[in-house]
């Protein structure tokens, strides 16, 4: 059980972080001494905001007549998936997709994936708030990189 | 686990999307081909939002962003004392000396380069509600407004003796995480830990139960033998009980319930011989107080006073409390309910809405407000039933991590938010490890960046 979690973190963050994380954990073991300064600590650990390129994305002008709400509950993706749906670091994107999102909610909203924070957060949507999601995420595109 | 399979391919389905839309993208229109049309007859709308933390970055950066998208002319001005913020979530891991403590500061570089946000390094001081104006901390510069957005956090219910230079709370703020991270860096052999865990309502629920499992494994890991003891004004451990019982077991944790903190000494001109003092109250099933211990007092190494919250102080010398600890608002807007009030916003820990207080909801809260103000200022209402969804992820030990969802949703018979889903991981793993930090990034990318 454990190794296949495992597998899915090698895919789903970056092998040398996971690398550099198993050695401050050690490092930290080690030390006996009091220890000062953040320069003993190598976490390898950064949170780039910049990575995201705002001039590459592009809002179709036709979201403006959709429904009230698509926008904002769209926007509620956002703080995990990014903002307009252009995620950071190796993280689902939902930029662009529609009838997927509609998939992937009634997946999440499965009793099987309980240990998993997406499953709580699909169980707060209605079938009508899904379908608003389904409408927005269609109108963004990205063109930059990640 | 036949779930976490099912989960790869799910997510391994979303990535392999991404290379195939590249391909489609720039078909669709921009958003700077939107005209703005200017909606004050001398000049754009004023938004002044005060505090960069969660709900005022997210505030100022979706002021820009949708306001270009619904053609409208705002100038977000965004008022806060520190060049950077510095993010109390994962801050624990500064704390057991597992991440550099600049790598959860965040400035406001991009706010204003890349969204066009003004940024002023003041505090506010004062507010004319009637004239629109904040006044700035040399007590006579004023800042014109059409709309105020206040996302200022918490302050502390003050302690008998308590000085947070010497007693931590490290709940706020970079010097009190770079101070309660020392005191643990020099902590003595066979020493004593003590943290209160505040009455709720507080910042992050779990996290207290967390800051004392993780700096019990990382006292024990390095070979400090120390006492630690949890001091808690619940009953009982208020979030996943047997989660955080097994692990103070597993540690050695003194964990004490129903705690009345009575007077803090907070120690000598060097920081030795602190003490805390507090009794045990006794409750009925209702929890009403029918008598108390005789006082007890605990000698400590270290003591991580959590304190009992309150909004921040802006809060009260503005009059938005209503003779409460927190900000009432309406949650369709988080316009404040206070008479006199109107057009006056209030986000995140400050608010009095039931909304748990997290870096996440702060941040949909704002997305909730900017929104409905965007409406009314083109004509529409605000949005009817607005959701607001909260993650939270930290470690519990030094290899182990916990996460919680919450979704909050408004009901239009109580006129208030309530929960309608909720959930713990079912276990700390280091398998969450990873996640957490993607959801963090994430977090802060779409916060701050
Ligand atoms: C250990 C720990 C772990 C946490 N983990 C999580 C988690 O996993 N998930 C989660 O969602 N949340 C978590 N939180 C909670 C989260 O940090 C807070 O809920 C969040 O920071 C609240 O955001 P805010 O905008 O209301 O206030 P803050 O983030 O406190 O920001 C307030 C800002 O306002 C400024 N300010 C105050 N007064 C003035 C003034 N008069 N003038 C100008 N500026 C002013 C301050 O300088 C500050 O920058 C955690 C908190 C802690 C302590």
């Amino acid at each position: 059980m454990n190794s296949n979690l495992k597998k899915r973190n090698m895919k789903l963050g970056r092998p040398a972080v996971l690398a550099v994380i198993g050695l401050s954990l050690s490092g930290c073991l080690d030390s006996s001494g009091s220890s000062n300064g953040d320069d003993e600590i190598n976490s390898g650990i950064y949170f780039d905001i910049s990575s995201v390129d705002y001039s590459a994305v592009s809002v179709d002008a036709s979201a403006a007549d959709l429904a009230s709400g698509a926008r904002l509950l769209a926007a509620q993706c956002a703080q995990c998936h990014g903002t307009y749906g252009v995620a950071v670091r190796e993280w689902p994107d939902l930029w662009g997709s529609g009838r997927q999102i509609g998939n992937w909610m009634s997946q999440y909203q499965d009793v099987n994936y309980a240990d998993n924070m997406m499953h709580v957060h699909a169980l707060g949507y209605t079938d009508d708030e899904v379908n608003l999601l389904k409408t927005y995420y269609p109108k963004i595109a990205y063109s930059g990189g990640q | 686990m036949s779930n976490s399979s099912i989960a790869i391919e799910v997510r391994q389905a979303m990535w392999s999307r991404r290379g195939f839309l590249k391909a489609g993208a720039g078909l669709l229109a921009g958003v700077a081909g939107l005209n703005a049309l200017p909606v004050r007859a001398d000049g754009p709308y004023r938004i002044v939002v005060v505090g960069g933390g969660f709900g005022g970055a997210t505030a100022a950066k979706y002021f820009k962003l949708w306001g270009q998208e619904s053609g409208l002319d705002v100038a977000v001005t965004l008022i806060e004392p520190n060049a950077k913020y510095s993010s109390p979530i994962l801050s624990g891991m500064v704390v057991t000396r597992q991440l550099e403590i600049d790598r959860l500061d965040f400035g406001f570089d991009r706010l204003q380069d890349v969204h066009g946000v003004s940024l002023l390094q003041d505090s506010v001081t004062g507010i004319d509600a009637v004239g629109k104006t904040v006044t700035l901390s040399d007590g006579s510069t004023t800042v014109a407004y059409d709309r105020l957005i206040l996302s200022p956090g918490i302050s502390f219910v003050d302690v008998e003796g308590w000085d947070t230079d010497k007693v931590p709370h490290a709940w706020s703020g970079r010097d009190q995480l770079q101070l309660l991270t020392q005191q643990l860096a020099d902590f003595p052999e066979g020493g004593t830990f003590v943290l209160k865990v505040p009455a709720a309502p507080y910042r992050c629920p779990p996290g207290p139960y967390e800051r004392a499992s993780t700096v019990a494994d990382y006292l024990r890991a390095n070979n400090k033998n120390a006492r630690v003891v949890v001091l808690d004004a619940q009953a009982d451990i208020a979030v996943e009980p047997d989660t955080f019982h097994a692990l103070y077991d597993d540690f050695g944790v003194e964990y004490y319930g129903n705690i009345q903190i009575e007077r803090v000494n907070s120690g000598d001109a060097e920081g030795k011989s602190k003490s805390i003092t507090y009794v045990t109250l006794e409750k009925d099933i209702d929890g009403t107080v029918i008598g108390q211990s005789a006082e007890q007092t605990i000698e400590a190494d270290v003591i991580n006073l959590i304190g009992d919250h309150k909004a921040a102080d802006l809060i009260f010398d503005a009059g938005l409390n209503d003779g409460g600890n927190w900000a009432p608002v309406n949650p369709l807007t988080y316009e404040s309910t206070v008479a006199g009030k109107e057009f006056i916003h209030i986000l995140g820990d400050a608010q009095g809405t039931p909304i748990v207080k997290a870096g996440q909801a702060a941040n949909n809260e704002a997305k909730v407000c900017v929104d409905a103000i965007l409406r009314t200022l083109g004509g529409d209402s605000p949005y009817a039933t607005p959701i607001v969804t909260v993650g939270c992820s930290a470690p519990v030990t030094q290899t182990k991590v916990n996460w919680a969802g919450n979704v909050w949703r408004y009901n239009d018979g109580t006129l208030n938010m309530e929960k309608v889903a909720g959930k713990f991981a079912p276990e700390p793993t280091e398998a969450n490890w990873q996640p957490m930090l993607q959801w963090a990034h994430n977090l802060f990318a779409d916060s701050f960046g």
